[in-house]
């Protein structure tokens, strides 16, 4: 039996970034990971923006760095090109590398860490400490963080109802492809309900003529194998000759943050959580955020031997004032994009936007000509922002 | 009963997010499924890759 102060399930970046605040908070910490190396395969995008990230003092390391991002595109259904230039610092990372060094400054910061040790099940054994089973070992703590991903079990265990309304979920399918098309700055987005239902195709660069090129299609409109189906004849379609490699898969939360973030003395950060920008599903952000911050709370929590489980609560609290409420704001507007979602409506759009000047267009302009098509959706998502 | 591909299969745990019965279970290199299962397959239509199926018993 193995006794720690608090046990981090699950070492992707949410669980890397709890169990190093945990520990350097000066608490007795232990990271498990179901996989034999944490971060692979990399079921991402691996497009991260500094803005968030960075206002908690998370730093980007430059060997994660593939390319800098200076421009953004959106491809309508008909092919209309609408470009923006992007003012904020995002990049494409290298997500083996980042999540492994995450897990090594974890390590560093006096966390044990556990590689191939799936978490079976997890139990209150009495009114101080929680059991986690695995299939070789078990580990006793008074305090828990899950961060154990979409494919989260461990939240059940302990009460809460994580099964996702496929209406809540992309289904990905994701790859690299080499093309002398591609540039080494811009992200490309495809949107039109022949490339995929109520989703979008990405291509994000990671330099010399490769990216990522993945998409997702909503769970309520999918069907057996068809990320996949689709991926395919979108990558034969833009990248003619171009080939697949590193094909995989993978869910991603679009729904709403899970009430509520604290148990007693379990905590929950990330895609276990379903800490995702709703619209985008963009999830690295939120995860490195709220998982730092659950770490710290965690540790500051414990006085003497015993946890102040009110205290736990803090981290609900501040989670939802600040990106909580974001999440909540966009999960609206996917909601109301979701809605109009007709390729002829998209198409339109594009059309009027792409005369615009680039570096004079912004988001907020994309949103606004969206909406004001559309003033019953333009009210609704006002209101949003009040 | 639900039959899983494990040569399609690639281990993302999409299927465990929307399973309602907490019948999946994924391991370092497997995913199991037990008798929880209640063959509703919201798992099946999810799967990116198609690694999942239903096999409906046939009566005799």
């Amino acid at each position: 039996m193995n006794t720690f102060d608090i046990i981090v399930i699950g070492a992707g970046p949410a669980g890397a970034m709890a169990a190093q605040a945990a520990s350097k908070g000066g608490r007795n910490v232990c990271l498990l990971e179901r996989k034999e190396k944490a971060g692979t395969p990399v079921r991402c995008g691996e497009g991260l923006g500094l803005k968030g990230a960075a206002s908690n003092g998370f730093k980007i390391d430059p060997s994660w760095i593939k390319a800098k991002i200076s421009k953004i595109k959106l491809i309508s259904p008909n092919g209309t090109a609408v470009t923006l230039v992007n003012r904020v610092d995002s990049y494409v990372v290298d997500r083996e590398i980042m999540d492994f060094d995450l897990v090594k400054r974890a390590i560093a910061s006096g966390a044990r860490y556990f590689a191939k040790t799936p978490v079976i099940s997890i139990k209150r054994i009495d009114s101080k400490f929680y059991e986690c089973i695995s299939p070789t070992t078990s580990f006793h703590a008074s305090c828990v963080i899950l961060a154990d991903g979409v494919e989260s079990r461990c939240a059940r265990d302990l009460g809460w109802h994580t099964a996702l309304n496929p209406v809540d979920l992309e289904t990905c399918a994701f790859c690299k492809v080499s093309h002398e098309s591609i540039d080494s700055e811009s992200c490309i987005f495809y949107i039109g309900n022949k490339v995929t239902p109520a989703g979008y195709a990405w291509v994000f660069p990671r330099g010399n003529n490769q990216a990522n090129v993945g998409l997702g299609v909503l769970g309520s409109s999918s069907g057996p194998g068809k990320a996949q189906e689709l991926l395919e004849i979108f990558v034969a379609s833009i990248f003619k000759g171009g080939q697949m490699i590193d094909v995989h898969c993978g869910g991603v939360p679009a729904g709403k943050w899970l009430k509520p973030l604290v148990k007693d003395g379990a905590m929950i950060v990330g895609d276990a959580a379903r800490q995702v920008i709703s619209l985008t599903g963009a999830g690295i952000n939120y995860s490195v955020y709220a998982g730092q911050l659950a770490g710290k709370i965690a540790a500051e929590a414990f006085q003497n031997d015993a946890v102040d489980y009110n205290h736990l609560l803090t981290y609900e609290k501040i989670w939802a004032k600040g990106l909580g409420k974001q999440q909540m704001r966009s999960y609206a507007l996917k909601t109301l994009l979701i809605k109009k979602h007709d390729d002829a409506f998209l198409d339109s759009i594009a059309k009027s936007l792409s005369k615009k000047d680039k570096n004079k267009l912004s988001i907020l302009e994309v949103f606004l000509r969206t909406f004001i098509s559309n003033p019953v959706a333009f009210f609704k998502a006002l209101l949003l922002f009040r | 009963m639900l039959n899983i591909d494990t040569t399609t299969c690639d281990l993302c745990g999409t299927c465990i997010s929307v399973c309602p019965a907490n019948a999946l279970l994924l391991l370092t290199d497997a995913l199991y499924v037990d008798q929880k299962c209640t063959q509703c397959g919201a798992c099946v239509k999810v799967c990116p890759f198609g690694a999942l199926s239903i096999k409906k018993a046939v009566p005799e």
